[in-house]
């Protein structure tokens, strides 16, 4: 039964039918069901088997990591590399199904080989296919892998690009952040009995907000809060050129004008106009907009007169502290409109009162549920921080938004001035 | 956004958050549809909770670019929290407004 099989094995075809029957007596014979280990990776044993049914795999571990490196079924010969060069095991070899193998120790291999030249022949054939194979496979392979590696390394050389670009233009933010810190004025005129302090912050690297406290003719004081439209870089660049139109506009009439005193009237209507006449027509197509509050204070005998140019109305709060009135809405914001009429308002801010100058980025910071910390809850801030002096008005009310915000990301530029008159 | 042809009146319903984002969202389209309309055009805001600065900037570059052509863009149901800000910036005097679409639609009409 076993001879009929094995001479169906291409290997011992052209044995002698008495060498058949002796391979056939003598042979050891070895069934594996399917998953079984024929031999490990490593191990020392030197038979070799040939597959008279079923399919055996060839496995090698690579970083724990199983790899099949071939199948060889029924009729091929498995393990005579270690049989022939007597090292350990180079490769795991495992069932597929189940399988029938013969045995071939070192000694009937001798026998085998030295008994049909054809046969040996063979063998050698074979086992140089096998290591052709192996290193074709092998440089198929290490191609491969080079292709690989080739195009992970320029994957990474355009990442590092990138990078090198992205920090580039962080750098470029940080400078563009310090100029525009510049714009602010470095220190806040305090006139007798009076208390100035502000504080903005952009959402991004710049902003689109600012504040300005001009030191006009006669000790007067120009108080602007502004707001461009949008934010960042291009709500930024509005603010450069606006805030350097007005101041310079503001100074201009003082200062070239053989440093005559114009009336407070004639100092805001001049300079908006020309900020306003200047963005209209240099800029009308990129339809920005700027709303801003601009007034001039007598710090003597507290009058205010301003122009409200769309922006929020800024707040007056009484000697108690406790009640609180917008100063009436003005005109369109700067920029929309050429001919635009600049409406100039009177106020007079008594001993004890205050006013408070804010942009919306106060009362629309957002909560993480995006709920507006609103106009109801600055008041609430104004009122509860009534005695406090201006600078810690305005930091009390900062910490509360960033409180209510709860670390959700800051949506716009947040700008707020306090000038308090003293008792 | 929402557009319907009613009779000539090309009525757009904005989005409710017309923040950065909503407006790059629909900024674009918006142009597009109102100035290839060059007539009458109404924006629905009812739904719109929110209007940032920029909210603003778009409608005033859509009011600007159907007014040489004969057109108009006036807006219906501001809801009170936007009506303040139109107050505020003064915008109320930019744009016809009108308290719901019905309203507006028979102004268009008259």
């Amino acid at each position: 039964m076993l001879q009929d099989l094995l001479r169906e094995v291409s290997w011992f075809a052209h044995l002698d039918a008495n060498i058949l029957d002796h391979m056939a007596t003598h042979l050891g014979q070895r069934y594996l069901a399917a998953g079984e280990i024929l031999f490990n990776q490593g191990d020392s044993s030197y038979d070799c088997f040939v597959i008279i049914s079923g399919a055996m795999e060839v496995l090698t571990f690579v970083n724990g990591t199983e790899h099949r490196l071939e199948v060889y079924d029924a009729g091929q010969m498995i393990g005579e590399m270690a049989l022939i060069d007597r090292s350990p095991r180079s490769a795991m070899v495992r069932a597929v199904e189940a399988s029938y193998l013969v045995v071939i120790t070192e000694a009937d291999f001798k026998i085998l080989i030295g008994s049909n030249p054809e046969l040996a022949m063979n063998m050698l054939r074979n086992s140089t296919t096998r290591v052709r194979n192996t290193n074709q496979r092998m440089i198929g392979d290490l191609e491969r892998k080079n292709a690989e590696l080739l195009k992970a390394y320029q994957q990474l050389k355009a990442a590092q690009s990138e990078l090198i670009r992205l920090n580039r233009i962080e750098q470029e933010m940080a400078v563009a952040r310090q100029i525009q810190e510049s714009f602010l004025p470095r220190t806040l005129a305090q006139p007798v009995g009076w208390q100035v302090s502000a504080y903005s912050r952009g959402a991004q690297a710049v902003g689109g907000d600012f504040y300005d406290c001009i030191e006009l003719s006669d000790g007067r004081l120009g108080l602007v809060v502004a707001d461009a439209c949008g934010k960042g870089v291009t709500a930024a660049l509005f603010v450069a050129l606006s805030r350097s139109l007005l101041r310079a506009a503001s100074l201009a009439p003082w200062i070239f004008q053989g440093g005559m005193a114009h009336d407070a009237e004639s100092i805001l209507t001049g300079a908006l106009w020309l900020v306003n006449d200047y963005i209209c027509r240099e800029h009308a197509e990129s339809n920005m907009f700027i709303t801003l509050f601009y007034a001039v204070l007598n710090p003597s005998n507290g009058t205010l007169v301003y122009v409200n140019a769309g922006h929020n109305p800024p707040l007056q709060i009484d000697s108690s502290g406790q009640d609180i009135r917008e100063l009436q809405e003005g005109i369109l914001p700067i920029g929309i409109m050429s001919s635009l009429e600049f409406v100039v308002q009177h106020a007079r801010i008594a001993p004890g009162e205050r006013l408070i100058l804010f942009t919306d980025g106060i009362t629309e910071a957002m909560n993480t549920a995006g709920e507006p910390f609103n106009d109801d809850r600055l008041h609430a801030v104004l009122r509860e921080g009534a005695d406090d002096a201006s600078q810690d008005l305005v930091n009390l009310v900062i910490r509360q938004v960033d409180a209510y915000a709860d670390g959700a990301p800051q949506a716009d530029d947040m700008t707020l001035m306090v000038v308090s008159r003293a008792v | 956004m929402n557009v319907e042809h009613i009779d000539d009146v090309l009525v757009i319903e904005l989005p409710a958050r017309l923040d950065a984002v909503g407006v790059s969202a629909i900024e674009s389209n918006l142009a597009k549809t109102v100035t290839s309309h060059k007539g009458k055009v109404l924006a629905d805001m009812s739904q719109v909770n929110f209007v940032a600065s920029l909210a603003l900037r778009m409608l005033l570059t859509n009011l600007k670019s159907v007014q040489p052509l004969g057109g108009d863009l006036r807006l219906a149901g501001l809801q009170p929290q936007i009506a303040e800000i139109f107050r505020k910036s003064r915008f109320d005097t930019l744009f016809k407004i009108y308290p719901d679409r019905e309203g507006a639609l028979a102004a268009y009409r008259g």
